[in-house]
């Protein structure tokens, strides 16, 4: 099933690049995103999908995120952490490159697309003040209301799916959590991308 | 979705939309934002022009839009208005303000189900994917009357203090009502109530806007099957498979009667005379019956074998009864005597089910093969035979205005078809067999029960026909004629006029010309033109000539006289509208292209070609300067400029011109929109002017390619008729080799 999920490309104009943490306690926001994600009619990028391979991992998120159309970006991951308090600049980094196709296009896709996410008060602006000005999605870290700010935004875009409300896509967030929780049994913490995406897409379909 | 309430809008009252009310003691009252009536207007922020005039439009129907605030948060903006106006136009796709703004307004309007999202969709832009299966109104830019008329249909629905909100949660795409062991469903002639029949033996009452229960009927002892209204909507009959009809009283609930079926068979199908004075059952016994209120049998229809009937009709006379089940024909009976008066050989292996439309000239009748049969009844000819369903269709139903035709069958389908094709144009899914369908009696949705639930669908508007149409007769229904409300309003504030010294008769002017404005929108030329010109005197007078608020009353006359074919006098008014016009803002002012080109129309139609070239040509100008060389609005007057050409017999010039209105169009509405295809069709006729066969059929064929593809889209977008018979046209042209000149 991987396999033919791989197998087929998906179509740059209707793909999301989601960059948003991987670690456990963001898991249910995570899933939110991509079930949502996927009953708006769109596919779900991230750097995961392509795996461990021999390929530097920034040029593997440079070509997933270039050669999707649009991207969300969480930037709740940016704090101080660890012993050593080490703030993590993944996220701000990969918001940059879309950032930067946004305002100047690289190849055939057409201007790049991006939402930010942040929780609510968080302090970005203060750390990355360049990003004043522009709109992020504040959200208070449940999942409801992340479903609704990203369907606020998908469902203005060209190619997404109307006529569905964010209840449509919370209740089917159970069906997606049984399906994740199968396949954590069966793959430990590395789902592989493609399976949590043809999961988010037989819980659409319920 | 909210604003599936919009669809409800019942009225479009002059009074209302003018917010002014006179009280009991002669005095005026007057509306204010704090009554809720405070309008956040999403525009396309380059679109000035566009945002003044909407903004004056709202203000001048009563409502406040918000003016921006330096350094207030736009999102809180949104959030607080209760009303918010999405202005949807080919800039505002490509605006990140705007799409933020529509995103804002959608979130907002989840948190807060009394909000009213109202979008127009400006100069053919796409919808956003939130507006799918919603209500919205289309304007051109260029036209103030376009958007009187959208805001009035707000102020309307906002006027009716209805709850779009308690609408949102059953009339969206993925609503349903549960109704366990759903089986027959019924609206009520107004709408008001939708009935269903249960197998746990029930009629359940539902509100037939907001879905809310009303009233559940029986005793739940038997299998009630099918379920239908009286005319009047006081009675309501169910039929169960226990060989009992029941009927109730749907204002008290109680049961009034209930009619044993002689043989003991189930009644099939049951159905009220047009009259109300009878109700007819069909039997698995192979017989018909007609039965008065007192349950005393009329008279009998028996089918000559007897064999067990599924489904019967009143033709909308009520002068005619139709039957059909397993002997594979359609009766026709005489109700006055139960004659037999013809039978129509179907061809099915039975007849499942049968609907007159409305006008009474078609009958459909459905067969457990999935195929349907359409009939001339007139003529007692088949018409069409309709093929899609892989399984037994189950129900059919016209839509009021006789356009469409739904369904339903086995395999789980809704199909949607327009009587004069023979291919469906949307195909909707249900979970499990679908049983029975109908229209609601406004047009606006079409409800169908499968699998314990009721689906409601909302029929997209390309799909109605008569938008304005449906509106007005529900007006009459309900209120006043708005002829009459807008004769009061223009009453009202003429002795206003009269009565009032100069700075209020100046005030009471600007009245007239609004209600001039709105009476030329309905067509009331002579009434439009004297309060027009009513309010050009009373404004030159207070103002003087070359007043700004003379504009619009000049333009709009010179539309009224452009409407009675007076040409010399229409340009004589657009010369005015813009004298006046750049006087106020100089010849380089966005609003001067839609005068430009209005006055270019009406030289053109008195033959001043030259002086209509120049006139377009400045308003293609101006246009591209402000709204970028790709913009619809730019592609309208450029084939303005073809048929100028066109009568000048330059055929090659013109053919250039619309081929490059053509391409404008694609780049700016998409290749397959509309607009394109009648410009293909220009193009196709040009050819076929100057002879030239292939290039006909190249653009006839391109034509049809994007009727066929928007036909079997999902959007809301379609080609007009007149389209369709074109090409048809063009291609028995190109067909039958017939001379060029008998084409001319």
């Amino acid at each position: 099933m991987t396999e033919s999920l791989l197998a087929d490309v998906p179509d740059p104009a209707k793909s999301v690049f989601v960059n948003c943490p991987f670690d456990e306690m963001y898991r249910p926001i995570m899933d939110a995103i991509v079930l949502t994600l996927v009953c708006c009619g769109f596919h779900p990028r991230s750097a995961l999908e392509t795996g461990s391979v021999s390929i530097p991992r920034m040029d593997r998120i440079a070509h997933c995120l270039l050669s999707s159309r649009y991207s969300i970006h969480d930037l709740s991951r940016c704090t101080g952490d660890g012993d050593r308090n080490l703030a993590r600049f993944n996220m701000p980094l990969e918001l940059g490159i879309a950032i930067g196709q946004n305002m100047r296009p690289v190849g055939d896709l057409q201007r790049h697309d991006w939402m930010l996410l942040v929780p609510k008060d968080h302090p970005y602006v203060e750390f990355v003040s360049d990003l004043a000005g522009y709109d992020p999605k504040e959200y208070d870290g449940s999942v409801q209301v992340v479903v609704q700010r990203v369907m606020g935004w998908l469902l203005t875009l060209p190619g997404g799916i109307g006529g569905l409300q964010p209840s449509d896509v919370l209740g089917r967030l159970e069906a997606f959590g049984h399906a994740r929780a199968e396949l954590t049994t069966e793959w430990g913490e590395d789902v592989p991308w493609p399976e949590l995406v043809l999961a988010a897409r037989a819980a659409a379909a319920c | 979705m909210p604003l599936i309430g919009w669809t409800e809008i019942a009225t479009v009252r002059m009074a209302g939309g003018v917010r002014i009310t006179a009280d009991h003691h002669g005095g005026m009252t007057e509306r204010t934002a704090d009554d809720g009536w405070n309008v956040f207007l999403s525009c396309p922020p380059g679109d000035r022009d566009l945002n003044e005039r909407l903004s004056d439009v709202l203000r001048e129907h009563g409502l406040f839009p918000r003016e921006p605030q330096p350094g207030a948060d736009w999102r809180t903006e949104i959030t607080d208005a209760p009303i918010v106006v999405l202005a949807i136009s080919p800039e505002a796709w490509s605006s990140d303000r705007c799409r933020s703004e529509w995103s804002a307004a959608l979130e907002s309007s989840w948190d807060d189900n009394r909000k009213i999202l109202f979008p127009i969709l400006i100069d053919s832009a796409a919808p956003p994917p939130f507006l799918l299966g919603t209500r919205y109104w289309s304007a051109s830019s260029l036209d103030d009357t376009d958007l009187v008329e959208a805001v009035l249909q707000l102020v309307t629905l906002v006027d009716e203090g209805r709850e779009p909100a308690n609408v949102s949660m059953v009339w969206n795409r993925a609503g349903e009502l549960r109704a366990d062991r759903a089986q027959g469903i019924a609206y009520s002639a107004d709408g008001d109530l939708l009935a269903v029949a249960t197998g746990d033996g029930h009629i359940l009452l539902r509100d037939g806007a907001t879905g809310r229960d009303r009233a559940i009927l029986g005793d739940g002892r038997l299998d009630m099957r099918t379920v239908t209204f009286s005319p009047d909507g006081r009675l309501v009959a169910g039929a169960a498979a226990d060989a009992i009809v029941l009927l109730w009283d749907t204002v008290s609930g109680a049961e009034v009667h209930r009619i044993q079926q002689p043989s003991g068979d189930r009644p099939t199908a049951v159905a009220f005379s047009p009259d109300g004075r009878s109700l007819a059952t069909a039997g698995a016994d192979g017989i018909a019956r007609l039965w008065d209120f007192a349950g005393r049998e009329i008279v009998s229809c028996v089918p000559a074998l007897r064999r067990p009937l599924e489904t019967i009709a009143f033709s909308p006379d009520g002068q005619f009864l139709v039957t059909g089940g397993h002997d594979r024909e359609i009766r026709i009976w005489n109700t006055d005597n139960g004659d037999q008066v013809d039978t129509l050989k179907t061809g099915l292996r039975a007849v499942e089910t049968m609907a007159f439309a409305q006008d009474g000239r078609t009958l459909v009748a459905g067969g457990p093969d999935g195929r349907m049969i359409l009939w001339d009844v007139a003529r007692r000819k088949p018409t069409a035979s309709l093929r899609g369903h892989k399984g037994a269709v189950r129900a059919v139903s016209f839509s009021p205005d006789t356009r469409l035709l739904a369904s339903a069958a086995d395999d789980g389908r809704v199909r949607i078809w327009t009587i004069d094709e023979t291919e469906p144009v949307a195909d909707l899914p249900h979970r499990g067999r679908v049983t029975s369908i109908q229209f609601s009696p406004n047009g606006l949705y079409l409800a169908a029960s499968a699998a314990d639930t009721i689906a409601l669908w909302v029929v997209p508007t390309a799909l109605r026909r008569h938008r304005l149409a449906e509106v007005e007769a529900a007006a009459y229904a309900l209120s006043p004629p708005p002829e009459q409300m807008t004769e009061q309003v223009g009453d009202l504030f003429r002795e206003l006029a009269r009565s009032q010294a100069n700075p209020e008769r100046h005030d009471a002017a600007r009245w007239l010309t609004r209600v001039g404005v709105l009476l030329r929108a309905q067509g009331r030329w002579d009434a439009a033109y004297s309060r027009l010109v009513e309010a050009i005197d009373a404004i030159e007078r207070s103002g003087g000539p070359d007043h700004p608020d003379l504009v619009t009353p000049w333009m709009n006359l010179g539309l009224v006289a452009a409407a009675r074919l007076q040409w010399p006098r229409a340009v004589h008014c657009f010369d005015q509208a813009i004298r006046i016009q750049q006087l106020r803002f100089g010849r380089e002012h966005p609003s001067l292209g839609r005068l430009l080109v209005a006055l270019g129309e009406a030289e053109r139609q008195r033959s001043e070609l030259d002086r209509a070239t120049e006139l377009f040509q400045e308003a293609r100008q101006l246009r591209a300067r402000f709204l970028g060389a790709d913009h619809p609005a730019v592609a309208a007057v450029v084939l303005d400029l073809a048929t100028v050409e066109e009568e000048r017999d330059h055929l090659y010039e013109a053919g250039v011109l619309l081929r490059e209105a053509a391409e404008i169009q694609r780049r700016s509405l998409g290749p397959d929109h509309p607009a394109v295809a009648l410009s293909l069709l220009r193009l196709g006729r040009l050819a076929r002017r100057q002879g030239q066969r292939v290039q006909c059929r190249s653009f006839a064929v391109d034509c049809l390619e994007i009727i066929r593809l928007l036909e079997h889209s999902a959007g809301t977008l379609r080609v007009d008729d007149e389209v369709r018979r074109g090409v048809a046209e063009l291609l028995t042209w190109v067909d039958a080799g017939e001379p060029m000149g008998e084409l001319r």
